[in-house]
């Protein structure tokens, strides 16, 4: 499954983007939509599509469904989902939680107001949350009468900004959500353009390859079975599990014994991604990574943190959490702060609201950590003080 | 012009949650309708007229029931114009045929499709009256618009729906205000979802073009503030 994040300043069209997404994919529960479609006939309304997506959230708010940030849907054979965050903090605090994570940015710019400041604000998010395939949509082509000028300005300018902070984009595509043009249909009013569309770029895209040897499985929680056995459950994040194998417990790095596996009922060996409960020869703890191979330990990392409402200072103590694990830290130096403004980096001792930086954190405990293009629930973080993320971000 | 729109059924909560500007106005809130042993329209509309409670004299034949003009607050003005308001000068037959087919709809016999049909062409007679009126020298212009309360009935639990009924609605008061000096919109009661379905909620909405204090007046105290913007 590819999953998609949409970002784009407000009013640029991510939620009509989305809506015409899943109309044109023939993705949308037929009987809601014939009685808003004969609404906005009888009363001289366009279609909606931005309409269509808060349908959609009410379902989702109905089902109340653990995958609440995520819209799915399936074209020509191959499975997506849309990230759906509505500001940038909530994008945030998804993508760092680990609740989402985007395998392909689309940053959405609308033609008629181009470049601003939140487009730059989420580029820089997008290089800090390590999405290496960001396509652009410049969309509300039909304002700008479908100009190919005002295209190709619209393209120099975010692939120089992108280039500035280290993204590149794999296409730049003119769309128009509110018609469908060159969404899920090549437009015919603009015959200039012979690019893919949205969709075929997003079905071309490939998933970069895990390295399916290594086993990494993290531990949620230890509960007792009826017949008094201890199960521990868990996200197998990488490579697979055999009943009878013996793995790494992180950050110990003991030995364990995998005596059985449930999913639900008792089953000889699981790949990933899956949520096993296992059967283990010893006592381990929530937060414990287990893995085949050698796993990175550390007690102090150097990160790129967004700080969301508080400023982050030198000094400052917080519980950090990264995927399941988390230990109490503080904030040992800021190294650098970027300008989300300016794009420019400064020397502080602080990270205010809003502002991305540079710092080095101190562990109470030992935690486990990987590369962000390994493993990137095991590289995004939050920082969390009385309940509240304070700032989410990426071990360097 | 003062201008009042009679807005059956449109519910506060959706007003403030869909962020229904036009419909909040200057000031709004919501009307006690608690005298009332059960929210019915015609008995609402006509207290609202007449400033006092008519549910008495209303129950002995409801849908037939009307006030003459001498006992409402029009009388307080020289030209005024009233469009098919509940127990006063509400146009029979349209109503007539959609309590039909609504209850058709409820008894499996009717598609919501051929209801919402019925219910949008009625609506759009009304507009037209409405508009043509707009352009006509009144002193006070009054509207009755059943469409929140119509559609509502069958699928106020659909928010969707029910946010493109109340963009119309504001439709309507946006090119309202172009013309008319001062506006009051008011609704006899909200509506709570059932399901897919709605039933009149236990309160109304009231909103005005310039900032008042009305706190939560009870829909008869309201004939006086429209008689004082005589």
């Amino acid at each position: 499954m590819l999953k998609i994040a949409m970002v784009g300043e407000v009013d640029h069209g991510k939620s009509t983007l989305i809506g015409r997404i899943l109309y044109d994919t023939k993705s949308l529960p037929e009987e809601k939509l014939k009685e808003i479609e004969l609404a906005c006939k009888e009363l001289g309304e366009e279609m909606d599509f931005a309409f269509v997506v808060d349908a959609l959230e009410e379902e989702r708010k109905e089902k109340k469904t653990i995958e609440a940030s995520h819209i799915f849907f399936s074209y020509k054979g191959k499975e997506f989902a849309i990230i759906d965050a509505p500001g940038h903090k909530e994008f945030i605090k998804n993508m760092a939680t680990g609740v989402s994570q985007a395998d392909v940015a689309v940053l959405i710019i609308a033609a008629d107001e181009g470049i601003k400041e939140q487009t730059k604000r989420h580029a820089a998010l997008l290089k800090l949350l390590g999405i290496k395939s960001v396509i652009v949509a410049v969309n509300k082509m039909d304002l700008v009468n479908y100009s190919q000028d005002i295209f190709e300005k619209i393209k120099k300018k975010v692939k120089d900004l992108l280039e500035t902070i280290g993204l590149h984009a794999i296409a730049f595509i003119p769309i128009s959500a509110y018609n469908g043009d060159n969404v899920v249909v090549s437009s015919r009013n603009m015959k200039w353009y012979n690019g893919k569309t949205l969709i075929e770029e997003l079905l071309n895209l490939e998933l970069e390859k895990k390295d399916a040897e290594k086993t990494v499985f993290c531990v949620q929680g230890i509960y007792e079975t009826n017949g008094g056995k201890k199960l521990v459950t868990g996200v197998l994040l990488s490579g697979k599990i055999k009943s009878g194998e013996t793995l790494y417990s992180f950050p110990s790095g003991k030995n364990v014994k995998v005596n059985g596996i449930f999913y639900p009922d008792e089953i000889s060996k699981i790949s990933a991604v899956s949520s096993p409960g296992l059967e283990l020869s010893e006592d381990i703890s929530r937060g414990c990574v287990l893995s085949n191979k050698e796993l990175q330990v550390k007690k102090e990392i150097i990160c790129t943190i967004f700080a969301l409402e508080e400023r982050v200072e030198e000094g400052c103590e917080f519980l950090m959490r990264c995927f399941t694990q988390e230990a109490k830290c503080r904030v040992k130096r800021i190294i650098d702060a970027l300008d989300i403004d300016t794009l420019e980096e400064k020397n502080t001792k602080e990270i205010k609201p809003c502002e991305i930086g540079k710092c080095i954190i101190e562990l109470s405990d030992k935690m486990v950590f990987s590369s962000i293009s390994e493993i990137p629930e095991l590289a995004r973080i939050v920082l969390v003080k009385n309940g509240k993320i304070i700032a989410g971000g990426v071990v360097v | 012009m003062i201008v009042i729109l009679g807005y059956d059924g449109l519910e506060y909560n959706y007003v403030v949650e869909f962020k229904c500007k036009e419909l909040m106005q200057e000031s709004f809130g919501k009307t006690d309708i608690s005298m009332f042993t059960e929210p019915r329209t015609v008995v609402i509309w006509s207290s609202f007229l007449t400033g006092r409670n008519t549910e008495k004299l209303a129950l002995k034949d409801l849908w037939n029931f009307r006030v003459k003009p001498e006992e409402t607050f029009f009388s307080k003005f020289k030209k005024w114009y009233a469009i098919d308001v509940p127990g006063f000068t509400h146009i029979s037959e349209i109503h007539a045929k959609e309590r039909e087919v609504m209850k058709k709809v409820f008894e499996g016999e009717a598609s919501v499709e051929e209801y919402d049909k019925l219910i949008f062409e009625n609506h759009k007679k009304v507009k037209e009256m409405f508009f043509e009126a707009l352009e006509k020298d009144y002193d006070i212009l009054m509207s009755y618009f059943s469409l929140a309360d119509s559609i509502g009935h069958v699928s106020f639990g659909l928010k969707i729906k029910m946010k493109l009924i109340y963009r119309e609605l504001e439709k309507i008061a946006k090119k309202t205000k172009e013309v008319a000096k001062k506006v009051f919109i008011i609704s006899d009661h909200g509506m709570k979802a059932v399901g897919r379905f709605g039933d009149h909620s236990n309160y109304g909405f009231w909103s005005f073009s310039e900032n008042v204090d009305l706190g939560t007046p009870k829909v008869i105290e309201l004939r006086k503030f429209i008689e004082s913007l005589a």
